[in-house]
């Protein structure tokens, strides 16, 4: 028997596709035997109430594959770290202070999966996507006005006031509020990161993040700004 | 088989997902003011919400009486409806317009007034 050599890629092809629903497949059956789903919701309900979002234990997942990267989603689920310094929804974990509202530690992802589960179900989770997101907007390392993605970041769009970055130094500044970005880079879509500052509401219509109206060029400004965060090695937290 | 079938499933329901569009109910101005305002105003108001420690101006207390009533009703909707900047304020407050609506808004000036305990000039 001849085997052409078009024969052999569509055999081979088929057998990657395969490999990789199979994966998949296996992804989701660790998540169903760690009952992930306890805590986070990847079939869709989002909180369309302030009461239903006080329920909310952890970020919904049923978008992960628009909204992190593979490679994130496969060393946090082996070791987890904290992404929200006050919670999935603050207002669970905050109270009245004199000088300053107190934080009680929220609960950290109980996730430990081995490398062999992390790779399956990080797999698993990238092929939960938002169809309607557009993407192909963000191409890392393309060059942007630096300076004036800065500028309104800390000055006009004040980011800072809600979000922990790295200020230079080594030294994590910024509020509390909302999740770290001093890590968004490498853990995040860029694609996600243009349409969720856009319409974060999209995703969820009851955050606390504020919407704005501003021109596509800003957005992607941002976006190449934000992108560029990355972990640094040496962190000096600021906690109130 | 069975792995595919099960995966077919759960990306089919994923695609379901695709048309996300708020469909929302107004909420109380407490329960708005307790999601969106009290991060940098407090939960009880007072200026000491959990993003303060940063900020190079701090939130105002709602809570202050004799501060609170030196400002317009027109002047705290505008603040909210289109930001600190909107009023000669700082950037830290962003607008919120495109998430409460001009009756939340309207509510949520009054319910200030009621932390404040007193009435804009």
């Amino acid at each position: 028997m001849k085997i052409t050599k078009m024969g052999l890629v569509i055999v081979v092809t088929l057998y990657l596709i395969a490999a990789n629903i199979s994966e998949a497949a296996d992804g989701k059956t660790v998540i169903e035997q760690n009952r992930c789903v306890s805590c986070h919701d990847m079939s869709g309900n989002v909180a369309r109430t302030i009461s239903d979002l006080l329920n909310k234990k952890a970020p919904d997942l049923f978008y992960a594959g628009s909204k992190f990267q593979e490679k994130f989603l496969f060393e946090f689920l082996q070791r987890p770290y904290p992404i929200r310094p006050t919670g999935t929804v603050y207002l669970n974990y905050v109270s009245a202070g004199e000088g300053i509202d107190k934080i009680q530690d929220p609960p950290l992802c109980a996730s430990k999966l081995s490398r062999e589960e992390a790779q399956v179900v990080s797999h698993y989770l990238m092929t939960l996507t938002d169809l309607n997101m557009p993407t192909g907007l963000y191409k890392r390392g393309t060059e942007f006005a630096r300076a004036n993605a800065k500028m309104i970041f800390f000055k006009s769009g004040a980011c800072n006031a809600c979000h922990q970055v790295d200020v230079g130094g080594g030294s994590i500044k910024g509020g509390m509020s909302g999740p770290i970005l001093y890590d968004a880079g490498s853990r995040l879509n860029g694609d996600w990161v243009f349409n969720y500052l856009k319409d974060p509401q999209h995703w969820t219509p009851k955050t606390w993040m504020p919407k704005r109206e501003l021109p596509d060029n800003t957005w992607f400004l941002l976006t190449n700004y934000i992108m560029t965060m990355e972990k640094p090695k040496e962190m000096k937290m600021t906690k109130n | 088989m069975k792995k595919i079938i099960i995966l077919s499933v759960a990306l089919t329901s994923v695609m379901a997902l695709g048309g996300l569009s708020p469909d929302l109910s107004a909420e109380t101005a407490k329960a708005n003011y307790s999601l969106y305002c009290a991060q940098c105003h407090g939960v009880r108001g007072n200026g000491a919400g959990i993003n303060k420690a940063d900020m190079p101006v701090a939130p105002r207390n709602h809570t202050d009486t004799a501060g609170m009533a030196r400002l317009k009703d027109s002047d705290i909707y505008n603040a909210i409806s289109q930001g600190g900047a909107a009023v000669g304020k700082s950037t830290l407050m962003p607008p919120w317009s495109a998430i409460m609506t001009d009756t939340e808004i309207k509510e949520m000036v009054a319910y200030l007034r009621e932390l404040c305990h007193c009435k804009g000039e």
